[in-house]
């Protein structure tokens, strides 16, 4: 009897083994980063900064841009979640699905992405696209902002409120309503400013205000206006996370 | 055998649950919308739809006379704005510093840039409020080319040579709601007078002069990022030809949009002069091919507007006879 109750178990651990085989690479083929799970997730405990960024289509500045918002957060305390560049950037570390942004853009409090885009989505590199207004659901679980540097990624704010909701609990998504240019120091510019006190869309403002002509357009959008005030952790008021609903608020301010 | 036979169909039945609950979610995941862009976009396609430009073999280039931004030259600056306080250092990477004047009744700002001498004052609660209950009372076009005027002419920072080039809504707050197409409800909360000038009858560009004013025609931020220049010499330039390939090659004379082009149709080319953005530190102003038109991304028609230099290298720019 024992010999055959153990062949049974047998075949229910390489069953299991094959299990884990189907099922492992849908939640792990994304190269997780160990520092990407460990550490506070959800919203509270040590302040957390990620960024992304693509340098497909001649965007060279962009990992300078991305890397020096990155650095210049952590230089400053912010625990230093992950930084991912073009093979390394993914969609899934954006997008809902399976709840992949939880370990990357939603599992930190604010992320910075520089590279190609639209007023549809953000393109991580050739065919690697994420789509506002149905892969994305942010702020349910720890973002409260983020800065999209690629054109026209906040010119239609709807997109945010599409099939799912991008406004999901983030509280700022800043972005441009026009094209944007490829310049290295918005990122860095943009985390000097931050710590300095500004508040999360005017540092955005500034930032690309110093950089971009008078034809260019920086769009800034938000669940409501509750949040035009937040600081980052640490430098002044945030406000609680906006109750999500059917209504949203932009800010369209031309740069100079 | 039974429990061995048992134990192996259940097992086949959890493979199955587990490999359906699976894979459609992988299949979700990366299904993207199959109109919109991937790999081709990255090709970017022009077509010149206008003859090249006759140009002449060399240009004036300038020099430009940068001010020693000291804390004592910030603080008078500081005066021309009725802002006072300490000059403090903001940014080394951007060369900014600051002055925050709380002593009123609403705080005022100014930075100024050490590397271009360019500066930004605001009014911050003014000039970026976080909503307006109603339209704020905004001077007509010509009003505010008055105001814009009339500020920088009594403040001596309104260069002979400066044009009002637009008036345009520079700041709008909006509110949308589920099911309505556009917003549910728009205010235009500051107007922008914008100034452009030209060197010897060429347009300059990348620099800024912008008074923004707001609600009862109050000014509440100018920037002005113009630089003093000084002519410095004659060089040779790029031929049209030369400087059409280099738009094609992606070499141009400030970093590339961050936009997916389909394709471009280029709709006319004139020489300019650029200048480059107040953070950074620019000793010589060079001619620049403007390449203008309408570009199209997924589909959609935009203009188009990109720089090339029109400058030579050292070596190639030279005139015989007219060496520095």
């Amino acid at each position: 009897m024992k010999p055959k109750v153990l062949s049974g178990i047998s075949v229910l651990i390489v069953t299991l083994l094959i299990v884990g085989a189907i099922f492992v690479p849908a939640v792990s083929a994304d190269e997780i980063n160990p520092g990407a799970i460990d550490g506070t997730g959800d919203d509270g405990g040590t302040p957390e900064v990620g960024v992304e960024w693509s340098t497909a289509g001649g965007l060279d500045n962009s990992d300078d841009s991305a890397g020096g918002f990155y650095n210049t957060l952590g230089d400053a305390g912010w625990t230093r979640k992950f930084n991912k560049g073009d093979a390394n950037a993914l969609e899934s570390h954006f997008e809902y699905f399976n709840n992949g942004d939880r370990n990357y853009i939603d599992g930190v409090d604010i992320a910075f992405f520089n590279g190609h885009g639209s007023d549809q989505h953000i393109s991580l590199g050739p065919g690697k696209d994420v789509f506002f207004s149905s892969e994305i659901e942010w702020g349910d679980y720890d973002l409260e902002w983020i800065g999209l540097h690629s054109c026209h990624s906040t010119a239609e704010p709807g997109n945010f409120k599409g099939s799912h909701y991008g406004l999901n609990g983030v509280h700022l998504i800043c972005g441009f309503e026009t094209e944007s240019l490829n310049y290295a120091e918005d990122g860095p510019s943009f985390a000097e400013r931050l710590l300095d006190g500004e508040n999360v869309p005017i540092a955005w403002y500034h930032a690309m205000d110093e950089t971009h002509p008078s034809d260019k357009v920086v769009q800034m959008v938000a669940e409501d206006n509750s949040v035009w005030n937040d600081c980052i952790w640490g430098q002044g008021s945030v406000a609680s996370d906006p109750p999500v609903d059917g209504l949203w608020s932009a800010w369209s301010y031309k740069l100079h | 055998m039974i429990k061995t036979q048992v134990l192996f169909i259940l097992s086949l039945v959890l493979v199955a649950g587990v490999t359906a609950t699976a894979i459609p979610a992988c299949s979700i995941q990366d299904q993207d919308d199959p109109t919109l862009p991937s790999d081709s976009l990255y090709d970017t396609k022009f077509t010149l739809n206008t003859a090249l430009p006759d140009v002449n073999e060399s240009y004036v280039i300038y020099r430009t006379v940068t001010p020693d931004v000291s804390d004592e030259y910030v603080k008078k600056m500081g005066e021309r704005f009725d802002t006072y306080g300490k000059a403090e250092k903001k940014s080394e990477s951007t060369g900014r510093i600051q002055i925050i004047d709380n002593t009123g009744e609403e705080s005022r700002c100014l930075s100024v840039y050490e590397r271009s001498g360019g500066i930004v004052y605001e009014i911050p609660e003014k000039a970026f409020p976080a909503f307006v209950e109603s339209q704020p009372i905004l001077p007509s076009k010509a009003e505010a080319r008055e105001i814009a005027t009339n500020f920088l002419k009594t403040r001596n920072l309104l260069p002979e040579d400066a044009e009002i080039e637009s008036v345009e809504v520079d700041k709008i707050y909006k509110e949308y709601m589920i099911g309505h197409e556009g917003p549910t409800l728009s205010y235009n909360m500051t107007l922008d007078v914008h100034y452009s000038r030209n060197f010897n009858g060429i347009p300059v560009y990348g620099d800024e002069l912008s008074v923004i004013i707001g609600d009862k025609g109050e000014v509440v931020e100018v920037i002005k990022s113009w630089r003093d220049v000084q002519p410095y010499k004659e060089v040779k330039i790029k031929t049209p030809e030369l400087a059409y390939s280099d738009l094609i090659a992606s070499r141009f004379a400030r970093p590339p949009t961050e936009n997916l082009y389909e394709k471009v149709v280029v709709e006319d080319i004139h020489i300019g002069y650029w200048m480059e953005p107040r953070i950074t530190e620019q000793k010589v102003v060079l001619p620049v091919y403007v390449f203008s038109g309408t570009g199209t991304v997924n589909g959609i028609e935009r203009p188009y507007v990109e720089f090339v230099s029109a400058a030579l290298s050292e070596e190639e720019r030279v005139i015989p006879g007219n060496s520095p």
